[in-house]
C-alpha cells in the first residue's frame, strides 16, 4: 500500500494553466484556504499577452480594437457564451486585480482603458490585444510610427527571423533593416532558444556586450525590436536598462511556445503566491476522485513520490481542452476527463471540423464543453448543478471559441474571478 | 515547345516512361498539373507486393509482381526497405482459401513459407493471438516519392524536361494525329503549346479525362482507396490479412511509421477525394482483428487516392461496390485504332510493375519513332545524383549524425530534418527551378510528415527560406497556410485523442496568436 499525504482544504483548484493560476491569485487575495494541482504546460504555452476580444462580431474576418463595445452584442447574440454571465464591471476588475498582482512582483503590464492593441507578431501580421507587457508597448507604437527600425534575430534560435518580418511589412513599413546577431556568449551554442536568451540577458555582463553590439546598428533608427528574449524575472529592470543606454526604444515581438512572456507570467504567479493561503502542488494530475458530493470531495493525485489525497469542500476545474486534457475525444464522443460531467458537444465526429482549417466559422468541437449554472457550476442535462460545490472555468466552458474570438485570457480570467468571488458567498451562506 | 515524346501524367509510370525514354535518347517533356505523385502514386500504401496478394484473382499479375519486385530490390535498394511480409489468418476468415494459399503461390512462383502460429507471434508480437494460420512472404516496404522523384531526376540528367502545375487543357488534332497540345501553366496562369511527334496519356485515374479531349472515350472506374498513418511503426513485416482482398487488409511499414489500409470504394468523380470518418472508422474496426493496438494506437493522418482501373467488357460493378475483383493488370492502348496514330494511352496497373509498365509504352513508343534502342530500365541503378533520399523516413537523421557538424541544427523535430539539409534543398530547387516554397520541401523531404503535421516546423522552416532569399514579401504566410491547410484535410478524419490535442495546438497557434484566419 502506499502511503498517501492527506491534505485538507477549502477549496481544491485542479488546473495550473491562465484559468487556474489566475483563480489562485484571486483566491489568495481574499485569503480563501486552496490547493492547486497541476501538469507542466499551461502557461508556458500561453503568448503572454492577456487578451480581451479581438474579433469583430459586427464584420466576419475583421479584427475589433474595441472589445468592449462587443459585450452588448455578445449578450444579445450569444447567450450562451460564458461572457454573457459576466458584467463589464466584473471583467475590468478581474484585469485589474490580475495585473496589479503581477505588477507589484515586478511585471509591468499596460495597454488602453477602452481599447485593444495591436501587437506586431513574428509573422508581420497584427494582433489585438488588451494588456501587454510593458516590453511591448513600442511594438505597438512602432507600427503606428512607422518610423526607422532595426529588427534583430540571433544565430541559432529557430523562433524568429527577422526578415520574414520585414519582408512581409516592407511595402507599408520601409523603414525596417534587419540584422542577425551572435548573440554574446552563445559561440559553443548552434542552437539557442528564447528562455535560455532570458536568462541570460540578466546578467549585467551580457548585457554590456549586447549593448557594444548593437550598437554600430542603430544609426538613424528611432526603434529597435527584438524577439521576447528581455529577461524572465526582471524584464521591466532590462528594458530600461537597455532603453537609457542605447538610447532607442526598444519593443519585443512575441514568440511562438514556449515562450518567454508565458513563462514570465507563470513564475510571477508563482512568486505572488508564495506564502499565501493557496498551497502548490507543482506537476501533480488527479489520477482519481475517490469521494464527490455535495458536502465534499476526496481526490487522489498519483505519483510515485509523495502521492497524495486532497480533501476539499470544494472544487474549481480548470482543467483545459483536448491540449490540457480537461477533455479527451475517442473515436465518438467527448469526455470531461476528471468527473465525468456531461459535455455538450455534436452529435457526430463529421460536426466536429469544417472541411477547411482556416474556416471564419471555426470549427465546431471548439464550441463543445461544460454547460454551467450563472455560479459557473457544470450542470446536468436538467440544468441544475451536478454538485452545488464544484466549479469549472476557462477554456473547457462550453459556447466558446477563444481562439477565433481572441479572448482566451479575458475568459479565463473573468470565469475564475467570477467563480471565486462567489465561491465566498457560497461559503458564507 | 518541341519535344519527340510529351508525357502526361508526373506519377511513377509518365517519370519512369521519362527515364526509359531518356535512356534511349529519346527527348521527352512530362506535364504535371499538380505535383510529382499527386495522384495514386503518391496515394497508396508504398507496399513492393510479393504477388501473394493477387495469386487467386490475377495470376499474370501475380507473376509481374514477383518479376518486377525482384528487379526493384536490385536497381533501387535504396528506395526500398526489404521487410518481408506475413499473411495471417483468423478465425473468422476462410480456411479454403487459407489451404489454397500456398499452393496458388507455388504455381506462381512466388517464395511462400508457411509458420506456427507460434513463430509469427515472436516475429511480429504485435498480432493477435486469435491469429489461426501465418505464411511468410517476399513484400518490401517502398517510398514512392523516393522512386517518382529519382526516375525523373536521372530522366532529367539525360535530357528529358519536367513541368509541374502545368494542365493541360485542349489537344488540337489534325488528320489522325494530334498536332499540339494546350497548356496552362496553374502558378503564372500563363498558356503555352507544345508539339510532339507522340503523346502519351499517363494521367492514371485521369486517363479517360485526358483521352477526352482528343476525343476518345476511355472507360474508367474510379475506385477511391482510404489509408491511415499510424503515429509509430507498428510492425517489422508488412502484415497482410489471409483472406479474399478485402477492406483494412494491409500494414506496411514505411520508415518510423506504419500505414495501414486500404478501403474500395466506388466514385463516380475525380473532384475532391478525400479520406472520410466513415471509411476511417471502417478501418480502424477491421484493424483491430488482426493487431489489436490498431483500435488504440495514435493515428496521424488519413488519405484517399484513386486506383485508375479500365473497364472491361465483362466486370460489373458488384453490390458491394467493391471494384478489387476488377483486373489489376495495365492497359496500353495504341489510339491508331482509333485513328490517332500518334497517341498512346497506359493506365491501371499497380506501383509494384511501374518499370514493366513504362518498358512496354517505350517499346511501342520507339516502334513509332523507329528507333531501335533497347529498353536499359532494369539494368541500370535507378539513382540520380538529386537530393532526392529525403523522402525517406530517418535518413536526415542518419545523414544528420554521421556528419557530425556541430553547428548544424535540427529544424523538424518530428523527423529530425537538419538546418544544412534544408538548406542544401532549397539551393538545389533554387537551382533546379523546380516548385518552390513549403509545398516543394514537402514533396522532397520529410517536412510535415511527422506527428506535429507542420506546426513547429513549418514556421521554422520559413523563416530559414526567407534568410536565404528563396521567399520574399508575404510569400511565405500564402505558403504557410497551404502547407497547413493541406495538412488539415489529411487530418481532418483521424481527429480524436492524441492527434486532436495536436490540432487544437496547431489552431491555437496560428489562429489564435498569428491571426491566420484572417490574412487574406
Amino acid at each position: 500500500m502506499e502511503s498517501f499525504q492527506h491534505i485538507e482544504t477549502d477549496l481544491f483548484i485542479i488546473g495550473s494553466g491562465m484559468a487556474g493560476m489566475s483563480a489562485a491569485i484571486f483566491a489568495a487575495n481574499r485569503n480563501i484556504k486552496s490547493v492547486l494541482s497541476g501538469g507542466a504546460g499551461g502557461l508556458e504555452h500561453s503568448s503572454g499577452l492577456l487578451d480581451l476580444w479581438g474579433a469583430s462580431l459586427t464584420q466576419k474576418g475583421r479584427v475589433t480594437k474595441k472589445p468592449w463595445d462587443m459585450l452588448p452584442k455578445i449578450y444579445e447574440h450569444m447567450p450562451d457564451h460564458p461572457y454573457a454571465n459576466l458584467k463589464k464591471n466584473t471583467l475590468s476588475k478581474a484585469f485589474l486585480e490580475l495585473t496589479t498582482s503581477l505588477k507589484t512582483q515586478g511585471l509591468t503590464y499596460t495597454g488602453y482603458d477602452a481599447l485593444n492593441s495591436m501587437v506586431m507578431t513574428p509573422f508581420g501580421t497584427l494582433h489585438p490585444t488588451y494588456r501587454l507587457p510593458i516590453t511591448m508597448k513600442s511594438n505597438v507604437e512602432a507600427f503606428k510610427k512607422k518610423e526607422p527600425c532595426l529588427i534583430l534575430d540571433f544565430k541559432g534560435l529557430r523562433e524568429f527571423s527577422a526578415v520574414f518580418f520585414k519582408e512581409v511589412m516592407k511595402k507599408d513599413w520601409p523603414g525596417i533593416s534587419t540584422q542577425c546577431l551572435e548573440f554574446p556568449d552563445t559561440q559553443l551554442r548552434p542552437e539557442v532558444s528564447t528562455p535560455f536568451l532570458a536568462r541570460s540577458f540578466e546578467t549585467r555582463q551580457v548585457q554590456e556586450k549586447f549593448i557594444s553590439l548593437v550598437k554600430p546598428f542603430l544609426k538613424g533608427k528611432t526603434y529597435l525590436g527584438l524577439p521576447a528574449i528581455l529577461g524572465v524575472n526582471a524584464c521591466d529592470k532590462v528594458l530600461t536598462a537597455l532603453e537609457k543606454e542605447l538610447n532607442i526604444n526598444i519593443f519585443e515581438i512575441p514568440t511562438p511556445p514556449v515562450s518567454v512572456p508565458g513563462i514570465r507570467l507563470k513564475e510571477t504567479m508563482m512568486k505572488a503566491l508564495e506564502g499565501s493561503s493557496v498551497t502548490i502542488l507543482q506537476n501533480k494530475r488527479v489520477t482519481k476522485v475517490l469521494k464527490a458530493s455535495n458536502k465534499g470531495f476526496e481526490c487522489e493525485l498519483g505519483s510515485n513520490i509523495f502521492p497524495a489525497i486532497v480533501h476539499a469542500k470544494a472544487v474549481l476545474i480548470a482543467t483545459g481542452r483536448f491540449l490540457g486534457r480537461g477533455l479527451y475525444a475517442d473515436q465518438k464522443k467527448i469526455h470531461e476527463s476528471i468527473f465525468d460531467l456531461p459535455v455538450c458537444q455534436p452529435k457526430t465526429r463529421e460536426e466536429w471540423h469544417m472541411p477547411d482549417f482556416f474556416n471564419l466559422n471555426g470549427h465546431r468541437i471548439n464550441q463543445a464543453g461544460i454547460e454551467t449554472d450563472d455560479l459557473f457550476r457544470p450542470v446536468m442535462n436538467n440544468k441544475k448543478p451536478v454538485f452545488n460545490n464544484l466549479f469549472a472555468s476557462g477554456s473547457i466552458l462550453a459556447h466558446q471559441d477563444w481562439v477565433r474570438s481572441k479572448c482566451g485570457a479575458g475568459l479565463s480570467i473573468g470565469t475564475s474571478f467570477h467563480t471565486i468571488t462567489n465561491f465566498l458567498k457560497y461559503k458564507t451562506r | 515547345m518541341e519535344t519527340e515524346v510529351l508525357i502526361i501524367g508526373g506519377g511513377v509510370t509518365g517519370t519512369g516512361l521519362a527515364r526509359d525514354l531518356a535512356f534511349r535518347g529519346i527527348s521527352c517533356i512530362v506535364l504535371e498539373k499538380d505535383m510529382i505523385n499527386s495522384g495514386a502514386s503518391g496515394r497508396n500504401h508504398g507496399l513492393l507486393h510479393s504477388g501473394a496478394r493477387y495469386v487467386s484473382s490475377d495470376l499474370v499479375s501475380a507473376m509481374e509482381c514477383k518479376k518486377e519486385g525482384d528487379i526493384l530490390k536490385k536497381i533501387a535498394p535504396h528506395c526500398i526497405e526489404e521487410t518481408g511480409g506475413l499473411y495471417v489468418a483468423t478465425r473468422n476468415d476462410s480456411e479454403d482459401y487459407i489451404s489454397l494459399f500456398p499452393q496458388l503461390c507455388k504455381k506462381a512462383g512466388i517464395p511462400c513459407q508457411e509458420l506456427s502460429v507460434k513463430d509469427a507471434l515472436e516475429l511480429e508480437p504485435g498480432l493477435s493471438n486469435d491469429i489461426v494460420a501465418a505464411f511468410r512472404v517476399e513484400d518490401a516496404s517502398v517510398d514512392p516519392f523516393h522512386i517518382s522523384l529519382e526516375n525523373m531526376n536521372q530522366a532529367i540528367e539525360y535530357g528529358a524536361r519536367y513541368f509541374s502545375h502545368c494542365k493541360v487543357t485542349k489537344i488540337i488534332t489534325g488528320s489522325k494525329a494530334i498536332q499540339k497540345v494546350v497548356v496552362k501553366d496553374t502558378a503564372n496562369k500563363k498558356i503555352f503549346d507544345i508539339e510532339s511527334k507522340i503523346v502519351v496519356n499517363a494521367s492514371g485515374a485521369w486517363a479517360g479525362e485526358i483521352a477526352k479531349l482528343a476525343g476518345i472515350h476511355v472507360d474508367m472506374i474510379y475506385s477511391k482507396g482510404t489509408l491511415l498513418i499510424t503515429h509509430n511503426r507498428i510492425t517489422n513485416h508488412v502484415i497482410n490479412r489471409l483472406r479474399i482482398p478485402s477492406d483494412g487488409d494491409i500494414l506496411v511499414p514505411g520508415g518510423t511509421v506504419s500505414i495501414f489500409g486500404t478501403t474500395s470504394r466506388r466514385v463516380h468523380t475525380l473532384e475532391r477525394i478525400q479520406a472520410s470518418i466513415e471509411e476511417t472508422d471502417s478501418l480502424v474496426r477491421e484493424a483491430k482483428a488482426i493487431l489489436p493496438e490498431l483500435e488504440n494506437t495514435r493515428y496521424i493522418r488519413a488519405y484517399a487516392g484513386v486506383r485508375p482501373l479500365i473497364n472491361e467488357k465483362d466486370s460489373q460493378e458488384n453490390s458491394s461496390g467493391d471494384d478489387r475483383a476488377v483486373s489489376r493488370g495495365f492497359s496500353l492502348m495504341d489510339h491508331k485504332e482509333d485513328k490517332i496514330d500518334n497517341f498512346i494511352t497506359i493506365t491501371g496497373g499497380k506501383m509494384t510493375t511501374f518499370r514493366l509498365m513504362a518498358e512496354k509504352t517505350a517499346n511501342l513508343v520507339a516502334k513509332k519513332l523507329k528507333n531501335t534502342q533497347k529498353c536499359q530500365t532494369a539494368l541500370r541503378p535507378l539513382q540520380s545524383k538529386a537530393p532526392s533520399q529525403m523522402t525517406e523516413a530517418g535518413i536526415s537523421f542518419k545523414s544528420w549524425t554521421k556528419k557530425h557538424d556541430k553547428d548544424d541544427i535540427i529544424m523538424c523535430e518530428c523527423e529530425m530534418i537538419s538546418k544544412n539539409q534544408f538548406k542544401h534543398l532549397i539551393s538545389w530547387l533554387k537551382k533546379s527551378k523546380k516548385e518552390a516554397g513549403l509545398n516543394a520541401l514537402r514533396i522532397h523531404s520529410r517536412l510535415g510528415k511527422g506527428a506535429c503535421q507542420g506546426t513547429f516546423c513549418c514556421q521554422r522552416v520559413t523563416g530559414l527560406m526567407y534568410d536565404e532569399a528563396y521567399l520574399k514579401e508575404d510569400d511565405g504566410i500564402h505558403n504557410i497556410k497551404d502547407l497547413l491547410h493541406e495538412r488539415f484535410v489529411g487530418q481532418r478524419p483521424i481527429l480524436w485523442n492524441g492527434q486532436l490535442s495536436q490540432a487544437e495546438l496547431s489552431e491555437a497557434l496560428y489562429c489564435g496568436f498569428y491571426g491566420l484566419e484572417l490574412t487574406k
